[in-house]
């Protein structure tokens, strides 16, 4: 079956049924309507005309999370929301991916200094994080991009181990 | 005579004074007057009267570490162009309670509970005194001068939540 497979692979593609599944799952992405602070509006920019995220099959945000795969944390995180956004996250169905747009929800950015104490520093302190997207807000040209680095990492299946 | 003044002759029935030159000048009011916590409702009702909204509560710890607190109480109001706002000082000293204005301005009542949040003034009357922008459970007083960190344990990432999920999928 190798040989096979070998010997056919410039004309034919054995898919597995996963990386069929997973090409579905990449270009139809469902995002959470949710945004938490300023780069909620470059990330709203990005779903609107202009930049259309709907050219990469991801511009149906949805108001549920039971109905999301995708959650694209936008903003500053404070301590006192951190639980709630973790609620959501757990509330949504897998395979599931996050996006951390922005310094705040990387490492807490403008707001990480000594004596901090209301802000989360970095979304990653409280569920896991597939892409992160630096900027303070990122442009929409930023988050597309980190969009496409995560359909990449779907496609293939597995976490991004590096880039590129 | 301007409003603001007329309303601050009528607070004066209530006991208010006029700050001294070397009391922290409070700029951006016209009338400032220092109130007695226990006529601060009826100070803020003469307001009310008068046609002015609440703008604004904010604190100041003016004795770092004694417990002691300055409010600052500022109204304004639609009518007038030219600057009419109008602030109301309490001094709270240490261990007393203030009384509430929330049922006086419904506005003041989130205002309150940010101030008993942030600083640890206790409002007496207050129909809900608990944490408004801090997470819930919040023991300490982040604008304190004595305060320098927050405990340590809210950064000790071995606490922190979450473990990583399972491979996106397999």
């Amino acid at each position: 079956m190798d040989r096979l497979a070998e010997e056919a692979s410039p004309w034919v593609r054995l898919a597995m049924v996963d990386d069929v599944l997973n090409l579905a799952r990449a270009n139809s992405l469902w995002p959470l309507t949710f945004g938490l602070a300023c780069c909620a509006i470059e990330m709203m920019a990005a779903g609107a005309s202009r930049y259309d995220l709907d050219r990469f099959g991801v511009g149906l945000f949805r108001p549920s999370p039971r109905q999301a795969d995708l959650m694209i944390l936008a903003g500053t995180i404070s301590r006192k929301m951190a639980p709630v956004i973790r609620t959501l996250w757990d509330q949504m169905p897998g395979p599931k991916w996050a996006i951390a747009m922005g310094g705040c929800t990387i490492s807490g950015g403008p707001f990480r200094y000594p004596g901090e104490y209301a802000i989360a520093e970095g979304a990653e302190k409280f569920m896991p994080i597939d892409v992160h997207v630096p900027g303070c807000p990122p442009r929409p040209e930023a988050l597309i991009a980190g969009i496409l680095k995560l359909q990449d990492k779907i496609k293939r299946g597995r976490r991004l181990e590096r880039a590129g | 005579m301007s409003a603001p003044a007329e309303l601050a002759r009528a607070v004066e029935q209530l006991g208010a004074t006029v700050p001294a030159p070397f009391e922290h000048p409070f700029a951006g009011a016209v009338e400032v007057r220092w109130i007695a916590p226990g006529r601060l409702p009826d100070a803020c009702r003469a307001a009310r009267d008068a046609g002015y909204f609440f703008e604004s509560l904010t604190c100041v710890d003016r004795l770092a570490g004694q417990g002691a607190f300055e409010l600052i109480y500022t109204f304004n109001r639609f009518e007038s162009s030219a600057s009419s706002r109008v602030a109301w000082r309490v001094w709270s000293p240490a261990g007393e309670s203030v009384p509430t204005v929330s049922t006086v301005y419904g506005a003041a009542d989130w205002n309150e509970r940010e101030v008993w949040e942030l600083y640890g003034v206790r409002f007496a009357g207050h129909p809900n005194l608990t944490w408004l922008l801090l997470p819930e459970g919040t023991e300490w007083r982040p604008l304190l001068k004595s305060f320098t960190a927050p405990p340590a344990s809210i950064y000790d990432d071995s606490q922190s939540v979450v473990p990583d999920d399972q491979p996106a999928h397999s």
